[in-house]
């Protein structure tokens, strides 16, 4: 065949002279011959990938029911799988899996079991189970979800069984910090939580990206992130990253790197915020149109000074520039920004006044100093970003919950973006959209209280925590016993041993289990503590319902269809689970909420998932299911492009928080200050939990900062195991730890030395890992890259021979704290100390 | 036969370092294994094999904290206008084909590693396991079906894009200059200019900053001894030349028995 220009193009590189370089285009193979490179093309399979909990759009090519390639869904604007999702085949075909269910016959954390038929194991869990309900206690069973592959059934089985203990993974990442920092300014009800979709960088059109608390390429979230991050570096975008590390994904020239202090975000985020307002960098048009700049507050409790939340639009007291006289705001002509006046007595200043004073009480180089950001730094960056402003943005971070003053840092950057007035402008943060799936299945709300429930009514400093992504409360309600007795523990591919910090207490408190099941198609630490395993299949094996939940600025629907047949002795989770509901409902139980399931299959719920979708008149336009079917991926319509006024108590975007405002008075009402004063409204820096522990590190002493790689995914062996993965990941060298150079050599190390870590509020538990000394992190850190290394549970390399022998986990070691009220993870917030092994 | 000439660019401002492109230039070789071979994908995906990574990453670091710049380059094949390993190559295994990519054929290949000695960037790769030697082919065999590389196939930032060279090339250098312009220094693409008289033009370019080419493992002047002497041969004369030819031959001779051997022997323990 002769390739002509014309016909290349047809298939290929569709558009290469425009703006946007088409790479991995739609294969259509209509304008040519086949040839070999075509191999196993015919059959394809639209899925989404599992390798992270993204679910990137994904299509698989198969031959003779055999993987032949994994590539992106072409049919999205932003086509993109990472390097784990390509090395998902490595997975699937990996030796180590687990191929047969699984009794214990060891001590737990021996990780000596055997094998047994599907019916043995699943009539010892089912037994159980069943005497739980009938002993009275099915709430006795602690359910902890995760990759699990019978999403929705799996809610609603253990619901109607009689327990609403679920143990959900997200306390470190997305759980309460990430929500409320960004509710704190955005409001959204009593205790407003927005999620990491609520609003999204604009990369391709930002001018400039401050990242800060995350590094959206390390903990790559392929689509659309990946796709939008790097078009926006393609278009010129300049990054600055904020870290204790300097990671090479967000460029690796023309990036200016800040190395901040661990911990240290908020005096630089203070700093930047007090050039902001010292040389009116901040946008002056944005903050009368849509903050609640104006309010006046009462300087002595932070309140404002008048308030109707319960208008349809909210109104407040002002001063107004015109009258010269403090007003409600629908009066004023004119409200003022700054200033303060005296109400009834009442010594009052604007918000905005407020905010500035606060920072003010912190030089420059108090700033300087407590972040280890060089003053100029900062006064260059908020020039740079005045310059640019609004197509700019400080990223709000993601996995986000790492000190005790997270939630605090994540406010003031919300804060601070309401200031450089980028929230709903081109380039700056723009909002995001879902579309909503229903479920088929119903739910009964009769049980008896959870115990995450239990904990958010009754314990002081849980009052803010968000019951249903929190694990940590496990260990705590098992020691305490209350509200009630733990007596089972069910993992479905969760590893909250290996994946939330004080993973040794929930190894502890498994340990206490009358039975440990778990599901898994691989290997992790927590299984190690499980008397049965049920071996499930992955991503590839099975069939899904619709999936909605994308990251994205327009609504997004994918379709997962099952690539091969399933490895081994695996089964499916939805083929587990209603083998399950077998042994543990009766005849009737079981016909009446799953026999339509389980006579229609997905496709059921396929079915009630598009049958009951609701979408706006120009989304339903675009939509159909036959074209659903064909691209395997539905893309709608992005939001538009304009700030909006928010459901907060000022009906304002506000840049002071009310939410933080009202929490502040409460806890110093209750004579709560040491947790009141992470909730101040102001722009205060509160301390880490490391920096109240000690003031100064000794020269041994590190704090044990992670990041993600995008060779590595949570703590998980579908990336641990994989050599496709490693042969790439060794070069990197990413089962190490890595320290700077210059810290290292005082203490007589060089890279390669193995050396031993504990905290040191936990000598007696000491992790190896092999070390790196680097002029890339800052000298109070001690980096790893996170779900690499094999930490405290080194019989988990018995398992797992692909995965680095040794290497550091801090999650392992690490304290079981919880964040002040909001009760979530403070994922690296300890002291570790180094000595080189013996 | 004959095919337009490609191209391929790696652009190292819009690069992410996700590594998709490694991981699926890997998965794509052993893809072929599967197809042309028929070895079993259960086993070629799960196996080592570190030789079918045609993409390597190579960090370095320069500096000191916190003026510290810190670089993952990419190693690959550049697909030299003048390939000095198929110059020396004693077996002709190696050819340049009209795509512009060259190509190590592995039937005639008896892994002498002359093409090791004489690469400027030290690119080939010997595998102990096969006794070959392995290099990109720039997907030869995607690129004449009109398919993109696999690395392009599997970039989700627009940062490596294969085409035509023409096209490839206009691209890249508009990318080069959008870039010199918004960052105020000067960005390049190597290998669309000839870089110097011993490797050419290249038909696998790379955009980075003039100030970070050595970062980024893209020397303004390519060459090794062994690239030099055979340069110096051709100047010297016909005599010589066939000389270092007899000399290169029975060294592949030599190793192609010592591998075979070797190969016959991990045969035999599996």
């Amino acid at each position: 065949m002769k390739l002509t220009r014309r016909n290349f193009i047809k298939t290929s590189v569709a558009g290469l002279a425009g703006a946007a370089v088409a790479t991995g285009v739609p294969l259509k193979a209509e304008a040519r011959e086949i040839t070999s490179a075509d191999y196993g093309v015919e059959n394809k399979v639209f899925l989404t990938c599992r390798m992270c909990a993204q679910n990137c759009p994904m299509v698989a090519y198969i031959r003779d029911g055999r993987l032949v390639r994994l590539d992106a869904n072409p049919n999205t604007p932003y086509p993109s799988i990472c390097g784990r999702g390509r090395a998902a085949a490595a997975a699937l075909y990996d030796p180590q899996r687990i191929k047969t269910p699984l009794i214990r016959t060891g001590k737990r954390g021996s990780g000596e079991f055997r094998s047994a038929s599907w019916n043995e194991a699943l009539d010892l869990i089912g037994n159980k189970m069943l005497q739980l309900r009938d002993e009275g206690e099915p709430h006795a069973v602690a359910y902890f979800p995760r990759f699990n592959t019978a999403s929705l059934l799996d809610d609603t089985i253990f619901n109607l069984y009689g327990t609403d203990n679920v143990f959900s993974y997200g306390d470190t990442c997305f759980g309460s910090t990430n929500q409320l920092g960004l509710g704190s300014v955005f409001g959204g009800g009593e205790e407003p939580r927005q999620g990491n979709s609520s609003v999204m960088g604009d990369y391709e059109n930002a001018k400039i990206a401050v990242l800060i608390g995350r590094n959206p390429v390390g903990g790559l979230v392929a689509f659309p992130w990946g796709g939008m991050f790097g078009r926006g570096r393609k278009n010129g975008m300049k990054t600055v990253l904020v870290d204790p590390k300097k990671s090479l994904g967000v460029g690796e020239t023309d990036t200016d790197w800040l190395p901040v202090i661990p911990g240290g975000d908020i005096p630089f985020l203070i700093g930047l915020a007090g050039e902001l307002f010292k040389n009116n960098y901040y946008d002056e048009a944005f903050l009368r149109e849509y903050t609640n700049a104006d309010i006046l507050i009462n300087t002595e409790t932070l309140l404002p000074v008048y308030l109707d939340s319960e208008l349809e639009e909210p109104d407040y007291m002002v001063y107004d520039e015109v009258a010269k006289a403090p007003v409600m705001k629908s009066e004023a002509e004119r409200p003022a920004i700054f200033g303060s006046c005296e109400v009834d007595g009442v010594q009052a200043k604007t918000a905005l006044q407020l905010l500035k004073e606060s920072c003010e009480k912190f030089t420059l180089e108090q700033a300087s100093e407590k972040s280890g950001i060089p003053a100029e730094q900062i006064i260059k960056l908020a020039k740079d970003l005045n310059d640019v402003k609004p197509a700019c943005f400080l990223e709000r971070g993601y996995r986000s919950t790492r000190y005790f003053n997270s939630l605090h840092e994540k406010y003031l950057i919300s804060s601070i973006n309401g200031l450089l007035g980028v929230y709903g402008r081109k380039g700056g943060l723009i909002y995001g959209r879902n579309a909503y799936l229903d479920t088929p299945f119903s739910y009964n709300d009769s049980n008896e209280i959870s115990v995450n429930m239990w904990f958010k009514d009754n314990v002081e400093g849980f009052e803010l925590c968000d019951p249903y992504n929190m694990r940590r409360t496990f260990p705590l309600a098992v020691e305490r016993e209350e509200p009630y007795k733990l007596r089972m523990a069910f993992l479905n591919g969760q590893n909250p041993v290996g994946g939330s910090v004080g993973g040794y207490k929930i190894a502890q408190a498994l340990e206490k289990m009358e039975m440990v099941a778990a599901i898994s198609p691989f290997w992790n630490e927590s299984l190690l503590f499980a008397d049965v395993i049920l071996p499930d299949t992955t991503f590839l094996e099975r069939a899904e319902p619709l999936f909605a939940t994308y990251k994205a600025t327009f609504p997004v629907i994918t379709v997962h269809d099952q690539v091969v047949e399933p490895m081994f002795d695996t089964r499916n989770g939805y083929w587990i689970m209603l083998a399950l509901a077998k042994r543990i409902f009766s005849e009737d139980e079981y016909y009446d909420n799953f026999n339509d399931f389980e006579q229609g299959g997905i496709k059921y719920i396929v079915d009630y998932q598009i049958e009951n979708l609701y979408l706006n008149d120009e989304d339903a336009a675009t939509f159909s299911r036959r074209k659903l079917i064909e691209d395997g991926v539905w893309c709608g319509a992005p939001a538009p492009v304009k700030p909006m006024n928010k459901p907060t108590p000022s009906g304002k975007l506000e840049v002071y928080s009310l939410f933080m405002a009202n929490w502040y008075n409460r806890l110093m009402e209750e004579d709560r200050a040491q947790e009141a004063q992470y909730y101040s409204p102001l722009y205060d820096y509160p301390p880490t939990y490391y920096q109240t522990k000690k003031e100064k590190l000794d020269n041994d002493e590190f704090i044990p900062i992670t990041g993600f790689s995008p060779l590595s995914s949570f703590t998980g062996a579908q990336t641990r195991n994989n050599i496709l993965l490693k042969n790439v990941g060794q070069n990197l060298n990413y089962s190490a730890v890595f320290i700077n150079t210059k810290r290292g050599q005082d203490l007589g190390l060089k890279s390669g030395d193995i050396i031993e870590i504990f905290n040191i509020e936990e000598p007696s538990m000491v992790i190896k890992s092999e070390v790196q000394l680097t002029e890339t992190v800052e000298p109070h850190a001690l980096f790893s890259f996170y779900g690499v290394g094999t930490g405290l549970y080194t019989k988990l390399s018995e398992k797992l021979s692909v995965a680095c022998p040794i290497g550091f986990n801090p999650n392992h070691i690490g304290n079981l704290t919880f964040m002040p009220v909001e009760a979530s993870a403070p994922s690296q917030d300890f002291i570790v100390k180094i000595r080189r092994a013996k | 036969m004959s095919y337009q000439k490609m191209a391929v660019c790696y652009d190292t401002q819009s690069c992410i370092k996700c590594f998709a492109c490694i991981v699926s230039c890997s998965t794509e070789n052993r893809m072929r294994l599967q197809r042309d071979y028929n070895y079993s994908v259960e086993k070629s995906m799960v196996e080592q094999h570190p030789h079918l990574n045609y993409l390597r990453v190579e960090c370095n670091e320069k500096g000191t904290f916190p003026n510290v710049t810190q670089i993952a380059a990419f190693k690959h094949c550049q697909h030299c206008e003048n390939p000095k390993c198929m110059d020396i190559c004693p077996t002709l295994a190696i050819s340049k084909k009209d795509t512009g990519a060259v190509v190590i054929d592995a039937d005639k290949c008896v892994g002498c590693q002359s093409c090791k000695d004489a690469c400027p960037y030290d690119i080939p790769v010997f595998s102990q396991a096969t006794g070959k030697t392995y290099k990109c082919t720039m997907c030869h065999d995607r690129l004449t079906a009109g398919l993109p590389t696999a690395c392009s196939a599997a970039c989700p930032s627009v940062a490596i894009f294969s085409g035509p060279a023409e096209e490839v090339i206009a691209e890249a250098r508009k990318r080069a200059e959008h870039y010199s312009k918004v960052f105020n220094k000067e960005y390049f693409v190597y290998g669309a200019d000839k870089v110097n008289n011993t490797v050419g033009t290249l038909s696998y370019m790379t955009i980075a900053p003039l100030e970070n080419r050595d970062d980024y493992l893209l020397p303004a002047d390519p060459s090794n001894g062994v690239a030099a002497s055979r340069e110096v041969a051709k100047v010297i004369g016909a005599a010589a030349m066939i000389g270092t030819a007899a000399a290169v031959a029975g060294h592949a001779v030599f190793t192609a028995a010592k591998y075979d051997d070797k190969h016959h022997k991990e045969n035999e323990n599996e």
